[in-house]
Parts: C-alpha cells; structure tokens; sequence
C-alpha cells in the first residue's frame, strides 16, 4: 500500500517537475515581421488614416516612393554609380497609423554628401530609394521603406521599434561626378598649402612641400624639422611604430581631430597590416626620428566612406550613439565610418618613432 | 472515562492513569525529520555594468573599466572564468582593420569582409547580460518542530548542478555562448526554517515555509574569489499525511541568492542565481510509544498492555508508523495485488 502510494507520489513529481522545466525553458519570442504583407498592410493604413494617396511601391524592393517637388528644368540630373549626391533629409518612423518624425529636415540646413550606388548610405533604403525612383537633382521624395531596408532590429527605446517602418524625405541637391571633384580637392590642398603658408622655410623650416604622384593622385608632403633625417626607412615585414594626429581641411591647422595616435603610437607590420594608402605613402618618405606633413586627398584616405542616416557630424548624440554602437557591435558599416566624413581630405602630422 | 478523557490534556491523561510513556521517545516525537530529493532549475544571470566584454576564437574576457578606457587596437588584458574562478585572461590583440588608419573598403555597408572573429562591447551601452538556466538534482535533510500551525527548524541540503553555457541576451548571432570551465558542481546550504500551516482539507495541509541560510559553493568556485550573502527560499509545502507520524511532501518554492566575484584587480561582479526547485519526499516523527510486545496482539488501535518486563501500564501501537493510527472498519487492510496483473481484464482484478 504504503510502496504504491510512494510510487504514485514520484510518478506525479516526475511530470509536474518535467512540466515546470518545459515553462521555466526560455522561449524565443517570435521577432515581429514586419515585410511583405504586414509591411504594405501597415503603410496601407497609414494613408488611409493621413487621408492621401497611396504612394508607388517598387515590386522588388518593396520601397513606397512618392514625388514631393520634382525638377523639370535643363539642370536636372540623375546621378549615375559611384557620382558624389549632396543631399537634405528628413526621418520619421511608423508609429501605428501617423508617422513619427525623429529628425527634421530644418535642423540640417547643408546637404551632406554621400556616395551613390556604391553601397557607402545606410540605411540601404534611401541608396535604393534613389534608385528607383528615378531622381534628379532638385527633386524631393517621400520614401517609406520596409524594416530590411531601413534599421532592421536595431530598437531605441521609445523612438524606433524592433523593425520599424521607416519614412524618409530626400531632397537631392545636387549630383557631382568624383573626379571633378577630386580635381576641386586639389585646388583646395594648394590654397591650404599657401594659406597655412607650409612653403615658407621660416615659418615651417625644412624641405618645401614635395609632391608625390600616387594611383593618379597627388600627396603633398614635408619634412617639419631643420635638417633632414638620416634614420632608418620602412621595409617589408618590419614593425612601425609612429605617432601621428590628422585633420581635415577645412579647420586651421592645429586643430586635429584625431589626437588617439598622439599619445599612444600606432604600431602595425608592414606589408602584414594594410593601412590607408595615402597615409602609408607618406610614411614611405618618413626617416626613423622625422617629423612630417603630409596631405592626402580623399581619394588616398577614405573615399566615399560612409554616409549614415542620422549623419555622424549633425545628430551625433546619447541617442544615436546607440545606433552607432549597434552598427558597429552588428559589423554593419567599417569602424572609420565613423570617425571620417565621405568625402574627406586629410591632413596627417606623424613621428615616426622606430622600425623594428 | 472516555468523556473525562477527551476533555484532558495528553500529558495529563497519562499522568493521571499512570501510563507510561519512554520520556526519550516522546522528546523525540516533538521533532519531525525530513527528507525530500527532487528537481531544481537554476537561472544565472548577471549585469556587467562598468565592464567591457571581449570574445575570440580562444574564449572570453571582461575588462573593468576602473582600469582605464580600452582603445581597440591597442593590446589588453581582461580576465577570463568570471563566473567562478576568475584569472588574467591572455594578451588580445583587437586591431581592427576597419578602422582608421588602416585601408579604404569598397563598398562598405554591410561588407562580408567586416565580420571578422572577434567581438568587442560596452556592456553599459548595450547592457549585454549573459544568462543560463542549469538543471540540478537538489537532495534536502532538515528537522523542524510543530507548535500549534507554527514550525521551526533547520536542515542542510546538497545540490548537484549541471550547468550550461550562459547566452548573451543580445546580439545572440554575433556573440557565441560562453562555456563555463566546469559542466558540473554542487552547492552545500545551511538553513533555519520557519512555517505558517495555513490550510488544512481531509488529509492535506499546506504549509507556507520560509529558510534562510548560507550557502558553500563547489570546487569549481575560487573560495578567495567568491563572497555571498544569505540565500532565501519560500515555498509551499504540500503534506499528505498518511498517519500521525508519517507524512508525503511535496515543496514547490522558489530560491534566492547570489555570489560576487573578486576579480584579481579588485572589481566585482555580482552573480543572481535564482532557483525553481520541487521537492518530493518524506517527514517522519519517531512515534511517542513502540509497537505490542506480543505477536498474538492483533488488536488494530492504539491501546494499553501491561508491559511483561515491568509490569507497568504503557500505551502501544497497532499499526505500524505510516499507517493509519486508529483505523475505521476497513482501513488500512491491504490490497492483495499479486494477481492483478493476471485478472487485469477483469472488473475487479485484485
């Protein structure tokens, strides 16, 4: 009697214990998904309930697109690959049936360049947006583009949900081929040159400033110091060790941006770890003990880099860190995405402390 | 008699008609003794605030930030095992070749060459946690003492865990879980106790109980590491009682507690490792008088005999302890089941 009962009593605690970690078993909530039908379901509503039109979607990457001011004139151009678009912006995210605006178009007065078609915007939607809608400078349009093409999972409590559904107004300024404007980067280094006056052996004793012809490019570059070193030079496979700050352009020339290599030297193998080419063309010219200048146009540093939607320079703050560390933590953009503009001339000041 | 004899206490009817009771027995009856074995889940879950979090290929490492600001791409030391046992981690090397100053990457966004193996976080900006949850088999000895509805006691209770690899609550596709350096280990914990019976139905009660106590953890714990406070458990006990001396239990409860660890730098991390646990078991109260002496004695109830040796007056059992004490008409006659199997298509097969 007393045996049954006690198996009976185990039998129960078996299944109650087996059911009780079946519930305490963390469970994966389903993520929300929010493409295809749910997508075109949600942004239905949201024009049904704004009383306008529904905007045309493009079939293959779903992006509403709608034109807001279009261009007619001579001027208008489309960009083609890889051209250079300046353009203003505005975020609003889906919020139920009315949109959320997160960032407005009148707290950037400038438009931001970014590159076209070369996978250099994120989110991908407004590169894509352009695309198919078919703009030319001038023109403004309304994109709304579904979550894959907008933020994706990235959540910022209580601004953007998981998957949100993104609306973005574009104005496309103006449309720049690279090369014109590399050429105009040029003639930007030369005036900096007489300006910051690096060909005046009194104020900035040492070599004049010496042209280097790299890849069709041109790096300026001077010795800053009285004689010229002797030291020892970069070789394959050796361990550079160098201290260095950098700047762009259009600041004076003692205000560096990136002080990081100041304190704390750089050091990589060369040949081993590839750093930026115009940046690794000026060390070439470097002597173990010398100090340098050296100026490298966009199109040595970081060409298009990346523009983000939030802009890094405009809106950088608590809340778009956030963004930014999701991007960065998801390996999404590369890390100088977010140290360096698209676009960027750059302007170096290295020691090069030993090469081992 | 009998009238006169509900009416008195216990101790006073003994006393009255001289029954003798062995004193050591009935010290004892006061205490029940109890014994439960059942399942435990154990979630582990912890805050690295103020920490940096760092995996590769060989493992993972947590770097306090009272040691200054980690600079990717500069080389760093964090520690590894924080969870249990932590040491100095090896040398990291967090180049990241994306960022500046190293090369230009055509078509950036999204590049497959940007995943690379290794992962760095701020665990304050992202609130990365890591949590598991372990399955342990908790076995649980304790005494307690009833006056009135109100228990006290203690006990000690072991607890054999296997534990998992801790998951991190975000970015679950970019950080690998972390294995622990160990995939088993126990806990000892001490415990006072006190309990409330609240509800009684038929054979039933129902018993709110609560422990506090200590908590001595495994081998695979560093002792100089690892500091803990109390621990709390609050728990129902379920209690069928089979006879006044015999009880089945069974304890849903829920426990509380937590360690930190000490790294070697001084920094501490505080450990949660909360618990679900279901015990089933025994609790047993030595009876206060023995069985008959004598094998013709089939009498059912507790009832009086003189005791051959002494010849003195003394109250005995009929039943033995898990049984009903005094039985009606037809309890406590067992089922004569050996044929049941054989008779199983049968109505009544016993």
């Amino acid at each position: 009697m007393l045996g049954m009962k006690l198996v009976k009593s185990m039998y129960v605690v078996l299944w109650a214990g087996l059911f009780l970690w079946i519930l305490s078993c963390d469970k994966k909530s389903p993520v929300p998904h929010t493409q295809g039908a749910d997508f075109n379901q949600r942004v239905d509503s949201f024009f049904i309930q704004a009383a306008i039109p529904p905007y045309k979607q493009d079939s293959v990457s779903q992006i509403y697109v709608n034109p807001i001011v279009q261009n007619t004139g001579a001027d208008a151009v489309a960009p083609a690959i890889g051209d250079v678009i300046y353009v203003r912006y505005s975020l609003a995210v889906l919020n139920g049936t009315s949109m959320d605006t997160i960032v407005f178009s009148s707290q950037v007065p400038q438009s931001i360049p970014a590159g076209y078609g070369i996978h250099a915007i994120y989110p991908v939607g407004i590169d894509k947006g352009i695309e198919v809608s078919g703009m030319k400078s001038g023109d403004t349009y309304a994109f709304i583009l579904p979550p894959d093409m907008g933020y994706g999972s990235f959540v910022l409590d209580p601004v953007i949900p998981e998957n949100a559904i993104l609306q973005v107004i574009l104005t496309l300024d103006s449309v720049k081929n690279v090369q014109a404007l590399r050429d105009q980067e040029i003639l930007l280094i030369n005036r900096k040159i007489i300006d910051w006056e690096l060909n005046d052996t009194i104020k900035w004793p040492g070599t004049l400033v010496s042209r280097i012809n790299v890849l069709n490019s041109t790096l300026a570059y001077k010795v800053l110091g009285d004689a010229l070193p002797t030291g020892a030079q970069v070789a394959d496979s050796s361990r550079v060790n160098v201290s260095f700050t950098t700047q762009y352009l259009d600041s004076t020339l003692q205000s560096s941006f990136e002080l990081k290599y100041a304190s704390q030297p750089l050091e990589f193998v060369w040949g081993t770890d590839p750093v930026l080419i115009g940046f690794q063309t000026g060390l070439q010219q470097m002597h173990v003990g010398e100090q340098a200048l050296f100026i490298a146009p966009f199109d040595l540093t970081y060409h298009e880099s990346v523009q983000i939607f939030p802009h890094v320079s405009g809106f950088r703050n608590t809340y778009f860190d956030a963004l930014y560390d999701h991007l960065r933590a998801n390996k999404i953009i590369p890390a100088y995405g977010f140290e360096i503009e698209p676009f960027r001339s750059l302007l170096f000041k290295a020691k090069l402390n030993s090469i081992e | 008699m009998l009238i006169h004899s509900l009416l008195l206490p216990a101790q006073d009817f003994y006393k009255r008609y001289n029954i003798y009771r062995n004193p050591v027995r009935v010290a004892l009856n006061k205490i029940s003794w109890d014994f439960a074995i059942g399942y435990s889940n154990t979630r582990y879950r912890h805050k690295l605030d103020g920490y940096y979090f760092y995996q590769d290929t060989a493992g993972s490492q947590i770097i306090p930030k009272s040691g200054g600001t980690v600079v990717p791409g500069s080389p760093f030391t964090g520690y590894a095992h924080w969870v249990n046992a932590p040491v100095a981690g090896g040398q990291v090397d967090t180049v990241i070749r994306s960022d500046f100053p190293f090369d230009y990457m055509p078509n950036p966004v999204n590049n497959p060459l940007l995943k690379q193996n290794w992962v760095m976080l701020d665990a304050d900006t992202t609130e990365l946690k890591f949590v598991n949850y372990s399955n342990g088999l908790p076995l649980s000895l304790g005494v307690h003492y009833q006056f009135l509805d109100f228990r006290l006691g203690g006990g000690i209770s072991y607890e054999r865990q296997w534990v998992r690899a801790f998951r991190p609550t975000i970015y679950e596709d970019l950080i690998q879980p972390i294995p622990l350096n160990f995939r088993k280990t126990y806990f000892f914990k001490y415990f006072g106790m006190l309990g409330y019976r609240f509800y009684e139905y038929w054979d039933y009660s129902f018993v709110a109980e609560i422990q506090a106590g200590k908590t001595r953890y495994g081998k695979a714990f560093d002792a100089q590491a690892l500091t803990s406070g109390m621990f709390f458990n609050g728990g129902i006990s379920i209690e069928k009682n089979l006879s006044e001396y015999f009880r089945v239990t069974i304890r849903p409860s829920i426990d509380l507690k937590k360690y930190q660890i000490t790294l070697p730098d001084g920094s501490v991390v505080t450990h949660r490792h909360d618990g679900f646990f279901v015990l089933a078991g025994l609790s047993i109260n030595i009876p206060d008088i023995p069985r008959s002496p004598y094998k013709s004695d089939h009498v059912q109830l507790k009832h009086l005999i003189t005791d051959p040796n002494t010849g003195r007056s003394m109250e005995v059992r009929g039943q033995p302890f898990w049984k009903k004490q005094n039985p009606k008409v037809g309890e406590n006659h067992r089922r004569l089941w050996r044929y049941k199997l054989k008779n199983k298509k049968k109505l009544q097969p016993y």
